[in-house]
């Protein structure tokens, strides 16, 4: 078995004035595993990911990530923390229209020394780094690399996306619903060039999506309703 | 350096709304140079109107008063200098030369000045400057005159043109010399001065003007003496209005100063011109400090569209907070980035309005200089205003950190979720 990347344990949250919405006994990620999440919508799923990125402090509870108690760093070094170790890929409009293709791929890097000298350790620039990752994700065009963002298909905007969650090899990549927008042929296309460059950069794939269609091709499967006692409890009311 | 690509960056993005956001503070550092250009360089032009004479002598009022009829030509004179006081005056031992000045005509709305030829040699404005003929001689003969610039432009004059003068300074006048015309022999270069809105003739032809006058009319019949006639008579004048004059060394001033208030033939008074015109200043002040307040809130009005610019753009740009939380960005950068943003507008409208400034100044210039006498010199920025610029820098940053805190806020409650 591989070491523990994620490690939830009796974290609990509510938003102020609003009854529990999360309260997960005991939640465990793999480094290098695939695991989808499965939530319908408002059942605390960006709420967990804001806690998994130090975003949000769980009322009680530990989170550690990579060994590390998130809540009892300070929100500085949780930042810095998420830049370094998590990339991002969100449901839709993931890239800074101001900014070029290959630029909005870099940004992590910008923000984070590790990632960089990642970054940098297999590249000879960060730029090549960005070619090399769009190119297995199937963008290698010229053309292509040369438009602005604005003008991508959807598909296109998510894969440039996911190049940016996966430069610098973070040890967790963090997707929310990254297919939701995108016709089914092109998702399980998604789905397998993400698999392809997670397991080359050696990153663990979180993926949360309310489609149980693309469970088969994971890991591991799990419903948030099986894992936080908030909402059965709920049901139970 | 990175976040400062970033901002520029977004702005470019939003190139309209931030164009139209530099372009007012563009405009409204514009309007406060030139207002401190025009204020300065008026100021200076002010206290330069007479310059290298070391007294101004009058009949006993105020320094201001004095200063007014004998330099400005606005108001008159109380009262007159008798000829034998002045004459003693002139001869006082320090006393290297002495501008004789007798007002109380005038030419359609000009003021006329008698005055001798000492006044040519010895009078000096500005930066010691000398006045100059621009055509014909300082006057020769008892009916010659000599116009300043404003005047032969504005009558339409010539050499050789004749004009008849009028008793009083009213434009419109009921009494005038017709039977005693002078003929212009010279007109004066542009001096940015009242001089040139004056008549000059000399001390005699002044008393040729009055010389049959009784009680303040006119003689009729008889007693009425012609324009030849007047020639043949003693014209010494009885009375000036006020002298002006030069030392032979500066550090006399006071000691003359005094000697002349202290005069016992009649009561008189002598002013040092620099601290009448301190004077008369610190009055017309008000009005100059008064159009730099204005300037100043047109500046404050251009930074508050600044403001409004950006502010109204924070909602629809908190998915791009997010995205940049998302990649390591810190609340901290968020709140840097917004504030760059607005130095980057500030100093981008400050740069292109230091332009626009100078590109009106080179356009404005000659027709300053020919329509009011007014030159104004085309320096770079002088400390005043840097500290000026840097000041609306720093008030824009000010400013600026209202919305960056807006956003600062906004982003550690969205965290990484969008919202929009």
């Amino acid at each position: 078995m591989q070491p523990v990347l994620i490690q939830l344990d009796a974290v609990t949250f509510a938003w102020p004035g609003q009854p529990r919405l999360l309260d997960i006994h005991s939640f465990a990620l793999y480094r290098g595993e695939r695991v989808f999440l499965k939530g319908p919508s408002g059942s605390g799923k960006t709420t967990l990911l804001g806690l998994l990125g130090g975003v949000l402090l769980p009322d009680s509870g530990s989170i550690r990530l990579l060994e590390k108690s998130l809540p009892e760093l300070s929100a500085a070094a949780r930042d810095r923390f998420r830049a370094d170790h998590t990339g991002y890929i969100f449901q839709m409009f993931n890239l800074l229209p101001y900014l070029s293709l290959v630029e909005n791929v870099t940004l992590p890097c910008r923000f984070s020394a590790v990632r960089r000298e990642r970054a940098l350790a297999r590249s000879a620039s960060l730029e090549q780094a960005a070619l090399d990752l769009l190119a297995g994700l199937g963008l290698s065009d010229p053309q292509l690399l040369r438009r602005s963002v604005t003008e991508l298909s959807i598909g296109q905007q998510q894969r440039v996306a996911a190049a940016r969650a996966l430069i610098g090899n973070p040890e967790l990549v963090i997707a929310d619903e990254p297919t939701s927008a995108l016709d089914t042929d092109s998702r399980e296309a998604f789905l397998r060039l993400l698999f392809a460059e997670c397991e080359r950069g050696g990153s663990s794939l979180l993926f949360v999506s309310h489609d149980s269609s693309l469970e088969p091709l994971f890991d591991r499967a799990l419903s948030l309703k099986d894992i936080n006692r908030a909402a059965t409890s709920r049901e139970v009311l | 350096m990175y976040l400062l690509r970033l901002a520029i960056k977004s702005l470019a993005n939003r190139r309209f709304s931030a164009i139209l956001t530099v372009l007012a503070i563009a405009l409204s550092v514009t309007l406060l140079l030139a207002v401190e250009k025009v204020r300065t360089e008026a100021r200076a032009s002010f206290t330069s109107t007479i310059s290298g004479t070391d007294l101004i002598v009058g009949a006993r009022s105020g320094s201001v008063q004095l200063l007014l009829y004998s330099v400005f030509r606005i108001g008159n004179a109380t009262n007159n200098i008798r000829w034998d006081s002045y004459q003693q005056v002139a001869e006082h031992p320090r006393v290297a030369w002495a501008i004789p000045i007798s007002l109380g005509d005038s030419h359609r709305g000009f003021r006329v000045m008698g005055t001798s030829a000492s006044y040519f040699e010895h009078y000096r404005h500005g930066r010691d400057q000398a006045l100059e003929m621009a055509r014909g001689a300082p006057f020769n003969d008892l009916y010659d005159a000599v116009l300043g610039a404003d005047v032969a432009r504005e009558l339409g004059y010539a050499l050789n043109s004749e004009l008849v003068l009028a008793h009083g300074t009213g434009s419109v006048s009921f009494v005038d010399h017709g039977d005693k015309p002078f003929r212009v022999s010279g007109i004066l270069r542009k001096t940015g001065t009242p001089v040139d809105r004056t008549i000059h003739i000399s001390l005699q032809g002044m008393e040729a003007l009055h010389v049959d006058w009784q009680q303040g009319m006119p003689a009729r019949g008889a007693a009425s003496v012609s324009a030849e006639q007047a020639r043949e008579m003693d014209l010494t004048p009885k009375a000036i209005t006020a002298v002006l004059l030069g030392l032979t060394s500066r550090i006399s001033t006071f000691a003359v100063q005094r000697d002349i208030n202290q005069f016992g033939g009649e009561p008189l008074q002598a002013v040092l011109p620099g601290v009448a015109l301190q004077e008369l200043w610190s009055l017309l002040g008000m009005a100059e400090k008064a159009l730099f307040i204005v300037s100043l809130f047109v500046v404050l009005t251009g930074l508050v569209g600044m403001l409004t610019a950006i502010l109204s753009s924070l909602n629809e740009r908190r998915r791009e907070m997010a995205i940049l939380r998302s990649v390591g960005a810190k609340p901290r950068h968020v709140f840097s980035l917004l504030l760059l943003e607005a130095a980057s507008l500030a100093l981008a409208g400050i740069v292109l309005g230091l332009g626009l400034m100078y590109l009106c100044l080179w356009l404005a210039q000659p027709l300053i200089l020919s329509r009011y006498g007014l030159f104004i010199a085309i320096t770079p920025p002088g400390l005043y205003e840097w500290a000026l610029l840097s000041a609306i820098l720093a008030a824009s940053i000010l400013m600026g950190s209202v919305p960056a805190w807006r956003a600062y806020r906004q982003s550690l409650a969205d965290g990484l979720s969008i919202r929009t």
